[in-house]
């Protein structure tokens, strides 16, 4: 029989091997060959992104299979983990070699030394074969920072059943496009308000307030695109006074928090999946609301509309890009695997998870639900008005300082105006670090 | 039986290494995810850089100087106070008169206990998601409640009177069989002769709670209102799972000012700078509390 002694030196023993077990997170899960040589990848999984990580792993092991000498060690994370996964791994001087950045991101990365231009690892037909709003999220200080896993574009997505019940033709081409003023009238039709508590919103919003999907309402009110509301932010990307808080911007504001204060057609609170169960009639944002409908709603019949607009039609684009690490110690390898990852038959086979438009002409011309309506919708999108996120190395601070006014503007902020003005001023004072 | 003279001087030894052994983690723990953090936090409150660049400046006090002439922090320690008077009073009144209800000896005692316990024992996290559903307006099981009462649909979440009480009332509702659990402890070590003896004098219940069993805790009383005071300020994971700090900065706590500073804004340096602020406003808090329910009493 085990004395007390001895059953607490057991204890001890497995309690080793218990926290032993626990640092294998710390540890690749998969080990490399002897001998080879290890590039590391941090990407995202869980919520709709599950099964984002299977095909990276295929597309790692047949870059495996065509250079012996490497191995890829990955790791993948829920989005907002990985961002705060890659932001200590950096500030801990121990990036992984691939790093996986969103395009509006890779201005600050760049400009604090984190990413290395890769531009003399791609040819011009490399180059070409990108489309020119991710070529734009892709360079800073005109040099080539890594090519795009996909794309992206905005529409509004419909309940075809309802709209055709209700005799409503939503356009399906962008000359056709209506502008928000009769899109509202079309959402409070189908807003359905019982004793103050609202039954059934005539808008979904995906995400709760952002720069991303608010951000072209708010630009779209330039008369221009040469406009300050328009360009939402000075050429050095260090000014918000003066653009986000013009008079055509506070309209927009203004505009944005009528549809949840005053016409109560969207709920201040994000629900998920309302469009799909019945709890709303149109939802805004980007493709990946297809991705969504057709994983987990197969038999709802959806039709997509283009972005509304104030004055000035766009898009918001951009999603994920690779990146090459500066602190990387196999920088033509880690080039090599980052094109690889990026090239048509790989971006198409993203294309085939994400349902997201790619960033690939390639792919693009060889995925085929984007020569007729309703995909084409997306791709004419992200072509004639996609436009690129305001560019600055500050892009955190400013989506905070913006998404946070927008948010406060959902729940009855009495003085859009004044919150707007101490928007822009906060923006301004965060993005003073960087001049 | 007697043991040998070089036996017995052996054992101690070995007992010691031993303990030693066993205290190694916990001694780890405290070094290198506590107290070190504090030395780096301290000195790098001083700088200017941010989470991803490598390159640091040093500014001076510039931080400290920001930070106390910045509105924003004076109103997240206004709603850190708020948060902390709305929980710690409750908490601890709740927490005593569940100890004092599951004191006593009746059938289905230990599952009454564990009922109040288990959401002490869940993750945060976890909590807060499963709050942020139930207090949903339009389709959330509280609403849905009050409606069925007659009670129009509240906005708990998105209205500024109400997202700061309604995560309060969710994190209570989670932590109180921490406090319920210490003080019950605290109930057990009190000797029944006490009572017996007052029984004996003729007192009542509430004079026997009053005169014996609240001066005997006070001790138990000391350190639940530390911990909770400590929790309260240092609640994260609700306010980021539920409101981002919002609606309108009524829920923007200290702790979710440093995280924004730090990992959204960047301000590594500045985040530094709040929380050594934080830690001077709790340590004196601590002492404060400790001094005004210090008690001579022994047992």
């Amino acid at each position: 029989m085990l004395s007390s002694r001895g059953f607490l030196r057991l204890l001890g023993a497995v309690s080793l091997g218990a926290a032993a077990g626990s640092l294998e997170q710390f540890f690749p899960p998969r080990a490399a060959a002897a001998g080879a040589l290890t590039l590391t990848f941090f990407g995202q999984t869980g919520g709709n992104n599950t099964g984002r990580e299977l095909v990276h792993r295929a597309i790692f092991r047949k870059f495996e299979k065509a250079h012996p000498g490497i191995r890829v060690v990955d790791q993948y994370f829920p989005w907002e983990e990985l961002q705060r996964k890659l932001s200590v791994a950096i500030a801990g001087n121990n990036p992984p070699d691939v790093i996986y950045a969103d395009a509006p991101l890779l201005p600050s990365y760049a400009h604090a030394g984190v990413i290395r231009p890769i531009g003399e690892y791609f040819t011009k037909g490399d180059l070409a074969d990108i489309v020119p709003q991710s070529l734009q999220d892709a360079t800073y200080n005109g040099q080539f920072y890594g090519p795009p896993e996909s794309q992206s574009a905005q529409a509004l997505y419909y309940n075809a059943e309802w709209f055709d019940k209700a005799g409503i033709k939503p356009p399906q081409r962008l000359n056709d496009a209506w502008p928000w003023s009769k899109w509202l009238d079309v959402l409070r039709g189908f807003t359905k308000i019982n004793n103050g508590r609202v039954l059934v919103y005539g808008l979904e919003r995906v995400q709760p307030p952002n720069l991303y999907t608010d951000g072209p309402m708010i630009r779209s009110s330039g008369a221009t695109r040469q406009s300050n509301a328009f360009k939402a932010i000075s050429p050095d990307g260090l000014h918000t006074q003066g653009y986000l808080d013009s008079d055509d911007a506070i309209g927009a504001f203004q505009f944005f928090q009528d549809l949840f204060q005053k016409h109560k057609v969207a709920p201040a609170a994000p629900i998920h999946d309302m469009l799909a169960t019945g709890k709303a009639a149109v939802a805004i944002g980007s493709e990946s609301i297809i991705g969504n409908l057709k994983r987990n709603y197969k038999d709802f019949h959806y039709g997509i509309a283009p972005l509304p607009f104030l004055k000035t039609p766009l898009s918001h684009t951009g999603s994920l890009h690779y990146t090459v690490a500066t602190r990387t110690k196999h920088p033509a390898e880690a080039a090599a695997l980052v094109k690889f990852m990026a090239n048509g038959p790989n971006s198409l086979m993203m294309f085939e998870f994400l349902q997201q438009v790619p960033g690939s002409r390639y792919a693009l011309a060889h995925a085929d639900v984007y020569k007729t309506y309703p995909r084409k919708l997306l791709r004419d999108t992200l072509e004639q008005w996609g436009v690129v996120r305001p560019k600055t190395v500050g892009y955190r601070e400013l989506d905070l300082g913006v998404s946070t006014a927008l948010a406060d503007l959902t729940t009855g902020v009495s003085d859009v105006p004044a919150r707007i003005k101490q928007m822009t001023q906060s923006i301004d004072a965060q993005l003073a670090k960087y001049k | 039986m007697v043991l040998s003279a070089s036996r017995a001087r052996r054992r101690p030894v070995g007992g010691m290494v031993w303990g030693g052994l066993f205290l190694l983690p916990a001694l780890a723990d405290v070094l290198v995810f506590r107290w070190w953090p504090l030395v780096v936090s301290v000195s790098r409150s001083v700088d200017q850089y941010t989470l991803i660049s490598q390159a640091r400046r040093y500014i001076g006090l510039a931080n400290f100087h920001d930070i106390f002439t910045s509105a924003t922090f004076y109103t997240s320690l206004k709603v850190t106070g708020l948060y902390a008077l709305l929980r710690i009073p409750f908490e601890v009144a709740l927490g005593f008169a569940l100890a004092i209800f599951v004191n006593q000896r009746f059938r289905g005692m230990a599952i009454v206990r564990t009922a109040v316990f288990v959401p002490a024992a869940t993750s945060l996290a976890v909590m807060s998601v499963v709050w942020n559903l139930m207090y949903q307006p339009q389709y959330g099981i509280v609403n849905s409640l009050l409606n069925a009462m007659g009670i129009p649909a509240q906005n708990f979440l998105t209205d500024v009177h109400q997202a700061l009480p309604s995560i309060a009332a969710a994190v209570i509702w989670k932590d109180v069989g921490l406090p319920m659990i210490i003080f019950l402890a605290g109930l057990q070590g009190i000797p029944q002769e006490f009572y017996e003896a007052a029984a004996i004098d003729g007192t009542g219940a509430l004079q026997r709670l009053w005169t014996i069993t609240i001066p005997l805790l006070r001790r138990t009383f000391m350190y639940v209102v530390v911990v909770t005071t400590v929790f309260s300020f240092l609640d994260f994971a609700p306010v980021y799972v539920m409101t981002h700090g919002g609606p309108q900065h009524s829920t923007y706590t200290l702790i979710y000012y440093i995280y924004e500073s730090a990992f959204v804004n960047q301000s590594v340096g500045y985040a530094n700078a709040l929380t050594v602020v934080l830690f001077v406003i709790l340590l004196s808090l601590t002492l404060l509390q400790m001094k005004a329910l210090r008690s001579d009493l022994e047992y």
